[in-house]
């Protein structure tokens, strides 16, 4: 058993509010390259997004964060897991999954993410996306 | 526009405009796209008549403002629900506990007002999230750790005031305990301060919880009488190194004396991690669900069948190497000497502050690292997992003592398969609290339909749990009433007290009501 798995035993009871979501470790053929643009949406991303939808591994020895995870496991292949590497994610559609949920993620207030914070982070993904390596799309 | 429930029309409107002029107009909320977003994403009433919904939000900026809004509400009795991050599920998310509140939502009070670094401690507005304390921690070189829960995306104010647990050193896991300094506005609008912080002048709120009198820093906890502005809390001066251990016993008969053990050791301050007793026979295959205690000659042969041990405690240690490694030679010899077939086995020894290495291997939390991590649970083989739309938690206190455990865990395994409760989570014996023992059981929840029986069900289990005296701690809005029912020594005087209280210093009824079983005298006879 690994350390990680230890950790969750005592981890488990205490949390509140974790998203449980039924996903297993897509593994990626391997990793891609993100370049991340130099736009103000980094920096919302990488503070409310990416400890959820970003690229690194997990501290249990999972390779992907779990929205990550999840999303590779829902596209299975079609389209990449990292939001950093997806082209089709327009102010209008990143809009209504942030103020709707989806799965286990909860909907984001106006207090928390304002629309012109979501329009910033669609430009930052699609700049970063665009300078990216992509993840080959299996048809 | 959706009304509060005794409120006209044009009275609604008129509080509104007030707390437009306070806040400005972008930050009052009343399309239903906008309320969408106040809705508890894991509700077991979603989408059914009865789901608790706000009529209208509200995002004051500070203090000034969150004053306007009270009063503006108070001089019309418009029922109010403050939240800080909203970020509570699992325990009610935004919304509010009556139907029709104007939730007063505190993200935008998102301040770091101070970082004591010689006092170890720090004061906050309610939006700051453990990600923005970690944040600052990390950018401005301190050398204090936070206690963060898992996930780590709530507010540190929000968490505390639940009751919220995180996972490092005792006198840091109960978020509530580790809190020293309050700031609220009242019913009224007026301002209050707890502790030293009544104090002009004083340099001590941070450092003395009481001041003088009654301390009433307990008000505010899962309360419904006023708006906490801010809040002080002590941290955990970053130790020198971490170990983790563990303890492994062979025998069912071993248990009650394994608790009263490790209770000594803990109380001695021989260990100050978080302590986990678990059964590794009972949990083989899948760690997350603690199968039904059998009697002692089956687990016994099981043991013996399985060669997994039948008992284990883990230990965490934060301190100097030196210390600690002495307070686990300590503890083995403790161990060694009262039981037989006794087996040790240091699990994880880091230097601190973390590596980037170590930090890929750790459990974040146990290091005062937030993260959204959790959020992968059951996607890692752990066996029973049932997909849902969400989760709530029950969350009982029982005995700190091997008896209680093992009776916890078998009425709750055998109700719980009475009633069908599809539980994905069932703990062995853990608590952020130094005293005491919490069982905790996740539920799924889901958002289509399903969720009618498992709220009878959930009711059921208060019931039996009341009757052998466990009781829960927390939980989501849809079971505070019975929950608070459940404690019912000399008729409910528990409740009757709060309800005092309640009318005293929020007399017109507007804050919260409903929280924790706390309804304001116009709603108490139909209880919201």
């Amino acid at each position: 058993m690994s350390i990680g798995r230890i950790a969750w035993l005592a981890v488990l009871p205490v949390i509140a509010g974790a998203g449980l979501v039924a996903v297993s470790w897509a593994q990626p053929a391997a990793s891609p390259r993100i370049v991340p643009a130099d736009l103000p949406g980094r920096q919302v991303f990488e503070r409310q997004c990416a400890p959820c939808h970003g690229a690194g591994p997990g501290d249990d020895g999972a390779p992907m964060l779990p929205g990550t995870a999840v999303l590779a496991r829902k596209y299975d292949g079609s389209k990449p897991g990292a939001l950093e590497l997806r082209t089709d994610l327009d102010a209008e559609v990143l809009r209504y999954f942030v103020r709707n949920g989806s799965g286990g993620m909860p909907m984001f207030r106006k207090s928390e993410l304002t629309d012109a914070q979501v329009d910033a982070v669609a430009a930052y993904l699609a700049a970063t996306a665009a300078q990216s390596d992509q993840v080959p799309i299996r048809k | 526009m959706t009304t509060p429930k005794g409120i006209s029309a044009q009275v609604f409107a008129d509080g509104l405009a007030e707390m437009r002029s306070a806040v400005g107009a972008d930050w009052v909320f009343t399309s239903q796209e906008d309320l969408h977003t106040y809705r508890d994403f894991y509700s077991v009433l979603w989408d059914e008549p009865d789901e608790r919904v706000a009529s209208a939000a509200v995002a004051p900026a500070s203090v000034e403002e969150v004053q306007a809004v009270v009063r503006a509400a108070n001089a019309r009795g418009i029922p109010v629900y403050p939240i800080s991050t909203g970020r509570n599920l699992g325990y009610g998310g935004a919304a509010p506990v009556y139907s029709g509140s104007v939730v007063i939502d505190l993200k935008r009070m998102n301040r770091i007002i101070d970082v004591d670094e010689g006092n170890a401690s720090c004061l906050v507005e309610p939006g700051v999230s453990y990600f923005d304390m970690y944040r600052h921690l990390q950018e401005t070189g301190s050398k204090l750790w936070l206690d963060v829960p898992d996930p780590g995306w709530g507010s540190m104010v929000g968490n505390a005031l639940d009751s919220g647990g995180g996972y490092t050193a005792a006198p840091y896991r109960g978020h509530f305990e580790a809190q020293c300094g309050i700031e609220a506005v009242l019913g009224d609008g007026e301002l209050f301060r707890t502790g030293m912080g009544a104090l002009p002048g004083s340099e001590t709120w941070q450092q003395y919880k009481m001041g003088i009198g009654p301390s009433l820093d307990g008000l505010f906890r899962q309360s419904s009488l006023g708006v906490v502005t801010k809040m002080g809390f002590w941290l955990f001066p970053q130790p020198e190194a971490y170990l983790s251990a563990s303890i492994d016993l062979q025998r069912f008969e071993d248990v009650e004396p394994l608790v009263d053990l490790f209770n000594e050791l803990e109380y001695g301050n021989i260990f100050n991690g978080m302590p986990s007793i678990t059964s590794p026979v009972l949990t083989r295959g899948n760690p997350m669900m603690f199968q039904p205690v059998p009697e002692p000659e089956v687990m016994n042969r099981m043991v013996e069948e399985t060669g997994l041990p039948a008992w284990r405690a883990t230990a965490g240690f934060y301190g100097p190497e030196k210390v600690i490694r002495a307070q686990w030679e300590y503890m083995r010899d403790r161990f060694s000497a009262q039981f037989q077939n006794v087996t040790f086995k240091e699990n994880q020894f880091v230097k601190l502050p973390l590596s980037a290495e170590d930090m890929q291997k750790v459990s974040k939390a146990r290091f005062g690292v937030p993260s959204l991590e959790i959020f992968s649970v059951g996607s890692n083989g752990f066996g029973d997992f049932n997909p849902s739309d969400g989760h709530i938690w029950f969350s009982a206190i029982i005995p700190r003592t091997g008896k209680g455990l093992v009776e916890a865990n078998r009425v709750m395994r055998r109700e719980c398969a009475r009633l069908g409760i599809p539980l994905f989570m069932f703990s062995p014996a853990v608590t952020c609290w130094t005293r005491s023992f919490v069982l905790f059981a996740a539920v799924p929840v889901y958002k289509d339909g399903r969720n009618k029986e498992l709220r009878d069900n959930v009711q059921e289990i208060i019931r039996i749990c009341a009757q052998h005296g466990w009781g829960e701690y927390r939980c989501p809005p849809a079971f505070q009433d019975a929950v608070m029912d459940s404690y019912s020594f000399n008729n409910n005087i528990l409740r009757r007290v709060n309800e005092r209280i309640k009318d005293a210093l929020d007399p017109n009824g507007i804050i919260s009501a409903g929280r924790y079983g706390v309804w304001p005298k116009h709603l108490r006879g139909g209880r919201g």
